[in-house]
């Protein structure tokens, strides 16, 4: 049936073609500014020209060394460890808020959206102190970043949730519950299969929320252990280089690639793509 | 993808997972051990960038190796920035010698409390440091080196300048051509602080009355072409040669000119005012025997020289003679330089910052 | 969530809620009041004093420089917001419809802008629309300007950056919203003799609304937060809400006055989606 109408698609090729104009043009416009800085890291020269002038690899060698690759692991892990617990936190958030209607929903609604509308760096200097305050300061480093990287993080869980939480089609808990279904079972084998695309598309927006935030990042790390953003930031105030251009490509393409390989390996692929032909 | 989805590889999938997460598990779940600091460990918070590697390899380094102990180098943050944190931690930031301080947080660092006291009995070396750079600075910083306001000219465009008029009114020395190729920058950026102070000197003004500074900002508004706040944020402005004429701290334009770039600096005849970096130890810091050891060793006459000639700066202390020829005379090295530059007015830069800057704001918004 | 059902006193959302609530009120809630606190309290000299007072407010009110920051700030949100969305949907259209092999490959690339640090986006911004930049030899090569013109710094600079940065969010989330529309509606559709196009504007535009309006909030709300970009593109005089709020708090060390700002900003924000949400758009506010 999609094959019949994939090919269907392609015959009429007109509309099918504009959109793939569109489309690539977007794409350029995505990739340009990204293609532009990688070039610069292979400049032969220690400036930051473009077009880069001469070729050398001598920027990457500098970019590979554990200065930097230390804090990317440590973004990594942060990272995942961010979109696992902001995802746990944010699933329940999204169903009671879809689901039920109480005194004070709006409220929490507001609260959900607020982290997101706040400037990361208000949220950092507040928790600093607020560690300080409640003598929690040895917590500040891993510990306080993983919080604060969690609260950030959970209004795009909760956002991607409560989408998904739309497109499900309306009376298919009463379905379920008809044909005698208990709740859990309804939730873990019909709502939850229908709505993991949602989850995993907010697992991953957490996740790149946390990998790539530097302004709450700044005021809970602890110094040597320091994620990659920040990493980056403390060269950039003392200037643009050819290894900067380097680290973040680097940055750019360790995610995608660790993505690729679990998606190759897992099938993840239909939970992002979301395969409907159940539906 | 799609074709993945056989009965074939669905155990092998399921299996994968389950390896996969177990070392997921394993790697996100191992205990992070708070980093067990003992008495031999000290952190040091300093300059990041190109300046890191200058800076642990021609004070820390040497630093571990004499006192036996291991440093921890946190290279990030501006210096407000780096004040930010003391201030929101209440003393104790994370690191024990903030190392990079200019005068405006050191002079709120003493009002707030945040920063302890430091005498000859702490840091001996201090007695040698420049008197009246001392004096001005409250007793909870120790200087060990300064920097001044130099004027940066792209040699390839434009004649050597010679005056700040030269760089507030940019079109009566080089004509239209200058357009676009002037920059400034906010007065969150001590730089611009001091640029402005010289453009009110220009017309008759200074701290107390900063009018013809005002006058002269809107004059060069029209040539300004790139508008930033920190310093580093010039270095492509500069490399795209798009930038001819800037105000600039002379231990980044020394740094940058000897990179190659095609930018001469210059100390423009009606004088050029001092910046002095301190290290300030925070109330809450957890090493400060060590700390304060470290700001000694920094102003130990084998470090001034090692950090100076690798950072175009000039030496915390008057009292080291056989530099380089060249680097005599681009730094203040000698008494009689040293009289020749400016000390800021701290205190009116202070209590004036806010409404400068607002100021300015409102005239190149 | 297994054993909602069992405890019958306690409603079942309040089970839901419990924990995640707690965790926002005590992270996100408490810290934030406690640094916002200080909009209400008196600074001298960059220096906290306890004396309350409302002038840091009646200060940000009565200058129109913040005025206009506050308007540039909800102008730059809203832009980019439209600009993503109608840059993402054919994106996210293309990506869920297309057979090629290449599928897996062209969705990880959409995400790229999210991923490259600001470094990357910003400096390919500069190197494009500096004065001496490819834009301007572009235009100029063309004949379409006379004198090189600075696109940068200037609110146009950060819209264009920040709606390249957040498109990814678009594309995904208007892409989870396709996916759940069984394509045999849409052929379904056109065999009952709908055209192509009134096929897709009364059966999958309809159906997508959902995460059209997901993914204008999620954009509109990073937009205004946002401090990287606006800062590199728009520079110290083109200034946004969250610009402002750094250099009050971080540059200048006058927390006061940069929490009367962040304060504003959050209610303002508030305000406005919650206007937009009683004014029709009720999916989008969740």
């Amino acid at each position: 049936m999609r094959r019949f109408f994939a090919s269907r698609w392609r015959a009429v090729s007109g509309p099918w073609a504009l959109l793939c104009a569109a489309v690539t043009f977007i794409y350029i416009f995505s990739l340009g500014p990204i293609l532009i800085t990688a070039a610069v890291s292979f400049n032969e020269s220690n400036r930051s020209f473009f077009p880069p002038r001469g070729f050398s690899l001598r920027w990457w060698e500098k970019a590979l060394a554990p200065e930097w690759i230390d804090p990317l692991l440590f973004s990594l892990k942060l990272g995942s460890l961010t979109a696992i617990l902001s995802t746990l936190l944010a699933l329940p958030l999204a169903f009671a808020l879809y689901r039920y209607r109480f005194r004070g929903r709006e409220a929490l609604v507001a609260l959900t959206l607020g982290p997101l509308m706040l400037p990361t760096l208000v949220t950092g200097v507040g928790l600093l102190q607020l560690f300080q305050y409640v003598g929690l300061r040895e917590y500040i480093g891993f510990a306080a970043l993983l919080v604060g990287h969690v609260v950030i993080c959970m209004p795009f869980a909760v956002r991607t949730v409560a989408v998904s939480l739309h497109t499900l089609p309306p009376n298919v808990e009463l379905a379920a519950a008809s044909l005698g279904a208990t709740r859990w079972r309804t939730l873990r084998h019909v709502v939850f299969p229908l709505i993991k695309s949602g989850v995993v598309a907010g697992a991953v927006f957490a996740f790149i929320h946390s990998f790539t935030d530097v302004n709450l990042s700044i005021f809970l790390a602890r110094p040597g252990e320091l994620p990659i953003t920040v990493k980056i930031l403390g060269f950039l105030e003392f200037g643009f280089a050819p290894t900067l251009a380097a680290v973040s490509v680097i940055t750019l393409v360790l995610p995608l690639v660790l993505v690729a390989v679990v998606e190759r390996a897992t099938g993840l692929g239909d939970f992002i793509y979301g395969d409907r032909d159940r539906v | 993808m799609i074709s993945d989805h056989g009965t074939g590889n669905a155990l092998d999938r399921r299996e994968f997972i389950r390896r996969a997460s177990a070392a997921a598990a394993l790697g996100l779940g191992a205990p992070y051990v708070w980093g067990q600091r003992t008495d031999e460990t000290l952190v040091v918070n300093s300059f990041g960038g190109e300046y890191q590697e200058l800076f642990e390899t021609a004070v820390i380094q040497p630093f571990e190796k004499k006192f036996g102990v291991k440093v921890v180098h946190d290279p990030t943050g501006t210096s407000s920035q780096d004040y930010a944190k003391i201030r929101a931690s209440r003393g104790a930031p994370g690191f024990d010698v903030a190392a990079a301080l200019s005068p405006p947080e050191v002079i709120l660092g003493a009002k707030e409390g945040l920063l302890e006291k430091i005498t000859e009995k702490e840091v001996p070396n201090i007695r040698f440091t420049w008197d009246k750079a001392r004096a001005a600075l409250p007793p909870v910083a120790v200087m060990h080196t300064l920097q001044f306001d130099s004027l940066l000219y792209n040699k390839d465009k434009i004649d050597k300048p010679a005056s700040w008029a030269d760089y507030w009114q940019p079109d009566k020395r080089y004509g239209a051509k200058v357009k676009g190729h002037v920059i400034n920058y906010n007065p969150a950026n001590l730089l611009s602080v001091y640029a402005l102070i010289h453009a009110a000197e220009l017309g008759g003004g200074g701290t107390s009355n900063m009018e013809p500074a005002w006058a002269l900002l809107k004059s060069q508004k029209p040539y300004v072409g790139v508008v930033v706040t920190a310093s580093a944020e010039a270095a492509p402005h500069f490399e795209s040669g798009e930038v001819w004429l800037s105000p600039y701290w002379s231990a980044r334009a020394g740094y940058y000119i000897s990179r190659g770039l095609p930018y001469g600096m210059i100390v423009p005849k009606e004088g050029v005012i001092a910046n002095i970096d301190s290290a300030c130890v925070p109330i809450g810091a957890k090493n400060k025997k060590l700390a304060y050891e470290f700001i000694n060793f920094m102003l130990e006459p084998s470090t001034q020289r090692a950090w100076c000639l690798a950072y175009f700066c000039s030496p915390g202390r008057g009292d080291l003679t056989d530099w380089p020829k060249a680097f005599t005379e681009s730094q203040i090295v000698t008494r009689q330089q040293f009289e020749s530059v400016k000390l800021p007015d701290l205190e009116a830069i202070g209590v004036n910052r806010r409404d400068w800057t607002l100021r300015w704001q409102e005239i190149m918004g | 969530m297994a054993r909602t059902s069992d405890s019958s006193r306690v409603p079942a959302h309040w089970l839901l809620i419990a924990v995640p609530a707690m965790v926002l009120l005590a992270f996100f809630v408490l810290p934030n009041a406690l640094l916002l606190s200080a909009s209400f309290l008196k600074s001298e000299a960059q220096q906290l004093t306890a004396e309350p007072t409302l002038d840091n407010y009646r200060f940000l009110f009565t200058r129109p420089f913040y005025l206009e920051v506050f308007l540039r700030t909800f102008v730059v949100g809203i832009a980019v917001g439209v600009i993503d969305v109608v840059l993402g949907y054919p994106v996210a259209y293309f990506l869920v419809r297309t057979r090629s092999r290449w599928k897996g490959l062209l969705i990880a690339l959409s995400l790229a802008p999210l991923l490259a640090s600001v470094v990357v986006r910003t400096y390919g911004w500069y190197i494009i629309l500096n004065r001496f930049g490819f834009a301007n030899d572009m235009l100029q090569g063309l004949g379409l300007i006379a004198d090189r013109v600075a696109f940068m710094p200037s609110t146009g600079a950060v819209i264009i950056g920040l709606a390249h940065a957040l498109l990814p969010y678009a594309v995904l989330t208007i892409m989870g919203s396709i996916n759940g529309i069984n394509p045999n509606l849409e052929s379904a559709a056109m065999s009952l003799g709908a055209s192509r196009t009134r096929t897709f504007l009364h059966v999958v535009l309809p159906l997508s609304l959902p995460g059209i309006a997901g993914g204008f909030i999620l954009i509109f709300s990073i937009a205004i937060s946002a401090y990287a970009t606006p800062a590199i593109l728009g520079g110290p005089a083109t200034q946004v809400a969250a610009t402002a709020i750094y250099g009050f708090i971080v540059q200048l060390l006058d927390w006061s006055l940069g929490a009367a700002l962040a304060v504003i900003l959050i209610v303002c924000s508030l305000l406005l989606l919650y206007a937009a949400a009683r004014f029709g758009a009720r999916q989008a506010a969740l």
